[in-house]
């Protein structure tokens, strides 16, 4: 989207209405019912507009209205209201459009009846109403580690940030996204560390963009992305802070909205997403063979069921003699040829994700009883489909699952369909043709013009390692030299100083 | 308009590749008839006779649904099609793992048999070649009856846990078609209680079978022929006594063979590694004499062997150890006709080095 409108003219038409004068803001949005103003004295001199809906009504009783009541009498100009009211951030305008805005952000107005032309406002928004008050991770689960993870707030999202990452270095910017919503989208980056050119990268493509609303940062993701027509996502969407945090040392950028629960982070590798906050609370050697085991898992779940087609429609020689008898006695009775046998599962499969996802939690544990020990038992014995294949699909289903990012595990999803049809007409040869299609298009994706592919291709030394396993502390205190980071050491490990020496010579 | 361009060219290209390598018939796993051995003989009239054991995994896991069909025809060529007017699904030979000859014939030249085989790409090579005693059909016959599949796997153990020499289609080929050597191929018997088994080896002229060893011999030839041969040899040091007997099991085994192009002799220095598991109670194992002196005993009566075997080679005129290729490549004058004239008269001095690893405990 971003790439299409590139050369074009921004375009001039806004899509909302615009208003002319301060009276038209006001006449219209008392067409809303939670539209409210006051009049405070006897001759209405001066009144008190703002949305009901948006602020807290105990701090406009407590703090605003007994003031103002009190020394009623003092108040001979809208600046007197700062020695009044015992309140921070009481602002004077003369531009309605702020005046707008302000009270769309859960600020009260307050004006002279006469003397509409300046305004003073008192923000006092409810900005936790509506929210919810749990923040564990929902989506992306660890053992160990905080639980920690983002709400649909920003100044939550960012006080989290903030109070993780002590430092002045941490930058936060600011953009408006959607002409209608005017969602607060937040740039954080690590000064000193994250290379410049990313930041202006990101600022540039949310500046540019012409949405009229963003729900979430999922679908922020997709505008701002370089490439929108791929299965595969080229920001991680994260809902935990210690990742967030993790990437921000990095050197990477983190995008946080308002509204999401979800941060951006960019630029990334496709490495990246099997990695795990949990690979660096766990040992080293554990943590790579977990991370490998997600690396295997993703391949599993692409290749598995296509391999079945391919080998018992094409290459049946490849079974080993003592399987042949198992697996031809478990087809024997199977009507149809192995692509339509595997269509069928994957989609039954598919069919239960789904279901599983919409479902209301109570009513989904009964799914998967239906869905995994009915279905399944009945499709064998009905000889829909064979007794292994059923074993290959459940799998590659549970191998799926083992990706730590949902789009990604989605991506990986999706892209078994291709290779089963691939398969279907080719056998192996077909999987090897989609394979070199696929790293084809894998080497062709950038994230915010970062080669996806970054340290297997174009190959980068050093980083190859540390892709596929989690490396030692002691070796790890670089940031990767590929993202381009301002300042490569994060640490230095000190020598290793065995109290044994000291003991021994004694 | 670059880019529509690209993506026609890519489209036609999917096209080609589409209309090149859809036209490949499926063989769905369960849709064929998948062939395991498949044995050879000649009938009486000249022609050839194919038998094949097919497992019947549809209607059964284990393969003790075994069909068994028999094809008379004058070509190697014309056994599947006429195999396949009795079975229900294509015939497929790209699993058969045993390629069985009968003696008769072997004796009588398989060149062309040999042939076809280089010809049929669907046969691995990492697949075994044996000829049996009986006829190929005889011995089929009984594995139906046995219902089992097992010949490959018979082979297979005793080729690495005990005294056959290892043996396979590729090495066959090599031994078949190479100059300087002669195929060997182990024997598949049925003995006195009707029972399949594997036993000894036998040798090729040429294409002709033409002579057949005892499974001492083949012993051997295994320790000769084979890095990690377990061959078990006895020794009677008294015809009577039935404990007067030492009893070897071969470990490691490495042959050396030296040319002498001036002596014109062939030099065989043969290093053993053997663990002892038997041996007569008057030897103590304990003192270092005695070792000597059972170790030279099992030396000179390995070496006796090992002479009466190459004798065997030499009369009878084959090199299955591939003495003619040793010297050819030491000798840049080599030629076939003229070593093998001399090769029965060649002198070949054997050198056996023994070690013994351990004694007594089983392994």
């Amino acid at each position: 989207m971003f790439r299409k409108r590139k050369g074009k003219q921004l375009p001039k038409r806004r899509y909302d209405t615009v208003d002319k004068t301060i009276s038209d803001v006001f006449e219209r949005a008392k067409k809303s019912s939670d539209f409210t103003t006051i009049s405070l004295f006897e001759e209405d001199q001066l009144k008190i507009s703002f949305y009901k809906t948006l602020i807290d009504p105990s701090i406009l009783q407590k703090s605003v209205l007994p003031f103002i009541k009190e020394k009623a009498s003092a108040i001979k100009e809208l600046t007197d209201l700062t020695e009044i009211i015992p309140i921070e951030g009481i602002t004077f305008t003369k531009d309605y459009h702020e005046v707008e805005k302000a009270l769309h952000e859960g600020s009260v107005v307050v004006f002279f009846k006469d003397k509409k032309d300046e305004f003073a406002l008192l923000n006092i928004s409810y900005a936790r109403l509506g929210q919810r008050e749990t923040n564990d991770t929902q989506n992306e689960f660890s053992v160990l580690g905080p639980k920690i993870g983002f709400i649909e707030d920003l100044s939550t999202n960012l006080h989290l940030l903030r109070d993780h990452l002590g430092t002045s270095d941490l930058i936060f910017e600011e953009i408006m996204v959607g002409s209608r919503t005017k969602t607060k989208v937040v740039i954080a980056y690590l000064d000193g560390v994250t290379n410049p050119t990313y930041i202006d990268t990101a600022k540039q493509r949310l500046k540019e963009l012409d949405v009229d609303v963003s729900f979430d940062n999922t679908q922020l993701e997709q505008l701002i992305s370089d490439n929108t027509r791929t299965p595969f996502p080229l920001f991680i969407t994260t809902e935990r802070v210690d990742r967030t945090v993790g990437s921000l040392l990095q050197g990477q950028i983190v995008v946080i909205g308002d509204k999401s629960s979800y941060a951006i982070i960019g630029p990334v590798t496709l490495m990246e997403f099997f990695s795990n906050p949990e690979d660096y609370y766990l040992p080293s050697i554990v943590a790579s063979f977990f991370k490998l085991i997600r690396i295997f898992g993703m391949m599993f779940s692409i290749f598995a069921s296509a391999f079945y087609i391919a080998v018992f429609t094409f290459h049946f020689e490849v079974v080993p003699k003592d399987l042949l008898g198992p697996i031809i006695y478990s087809r024997a009775n199977v009507p149809f040829p192995p692509v339509i046998e595997v269509l069928f599962l994957e989609i039954t499969i598919d069919l239960l994700r789904e279901a599983g996802a919409r479902l209301p939690t109570k009513i989904g544990q009964t799914l998967g009883i239906v869905g995994g020990i009915v279905i399944g038992q009945a499709t064998v014995e009905a000889a829909l489909t064979s007794n292994i294949l059923l074993i290959i699909v459940a799998l590659a289903a549970l191998s799926s699952f083992t990706t730590p990012i949902y789009k990604m595990s989605n991506a990986v999803r999706l892209l078994r369909y291709p290779f089963i049809l691939m398969a279907a007409i080719w056998g192996g040869l077909g999987i090897y043709v989609g394979l070199i299609l696929l790293i084809t298009h894998l080497s062709r994706l950038k994230s915010l013009g970062v080669p996806y592919l970054l340290p297997l291709f174009p190959y980068r030394k050093g980083g190859v390692v540390g892709s596929f396993v989690r490396p030692n502390y002691l070796n790890f205190n670089k940031r990767p030299w590929y993202l381009r980071a301002l300042s490569l050491k994060r640490f230095f490990p000190a020598n290793d100083k065995d109290p044994n020496e000291g003991l021994d010579t004694e | 308009m670059k880019k529509p361009k690209k993506h026609l060219v890519f489209f036609f290209i999917l096209v080609c590749i589409v209309s090149l390598f859809g036209c490949n018939r499926t063989r769905i796993i369960d849709k064929i008839s998948i062939v395991h051995v498949f044995g050879f003989d000649q009938a009486d009239n000249g022609e050839l006779v194919g038998t094949a054991l097919f497992p019947q995994y549809t209607k059964s896991k284990s393969s003790d649904q075994i069909q068994y069909l028999e094809e008379q025809a004058s070509s190697s060529v014309l056994f599947v099609p006429k195999m396949a007017a009795h079975t229900s699904t294509p015939v497929e030979l790209s699993k058969i793992r045993v390629l069985l000859f009968g003696k008769k014939y072997a004796e009588a030249g398989i060149q062309d048999m040999v042939d076809r085989f280089m010809t049929t790409p669907q046969l691995g090579t990492n697949i075994h070649i044996a000829v049996s005693t009986h006829s190929a059909r005889e011995t089929l016959n009984r594995f139906k009856k046995e219902k089992s599949l097992t010949l490959a796997e018979r082979i297979d153990h005793n080729m690495q846990g005990q005294s056959l020499p290892t043996m396979n289609l590729h090495v066959f080929l090599n031994h078949f078609y190479g100059e300087g050597m002669d195929a060997y191929v182990p024997m598949i018997n049925i003995d006195e209680n009707d029972m399949v088994s594997v036993e000894g080896m036998g040798v090729f002229k040429g294409d002709k079978f033409k002579l057949q060893l005892d499974s001492e011999q083949t012993a051997l030839f295994s320790i000769l022929k084979d890095y990690r041969s377990q061959a078990t040899f006895k020794i009677p040091l008294d015809e009577k006594d039935r404990s007067e007997i030492i009893i070897i099991k071969s470990f490691r085994g490495k042959s050396k063979w030296d040319w002498n192009p001036k002596k014109k002799q062939m030099n065989l220095r043969l290093q053993l590694e053997m663990t002892m598991s038997q041996h007569p109670r008057k030897y103590n194992l304990e003192k270092v004499q005695e070792i000597n002196k059972i170790k030279k005993l099992i030396g000179t009566n390995l070496e006796k062997g090992i002479m009466e075997l190459l004798e065997t080679f030499k009369e009878n005129e084959v090199d299955p150890l591939g003495i003619g290729n040793i010297v050819r490549s030491k000798d840049r004058n080599w030629d076939e006709a003229s070593f093998y004239q001399l090769y029965p008269t060649l002198p070949i001095h054997v050198d056996v080095n023994l070690q013994i690893i351990h004694s007594g405990l089983e392994s």
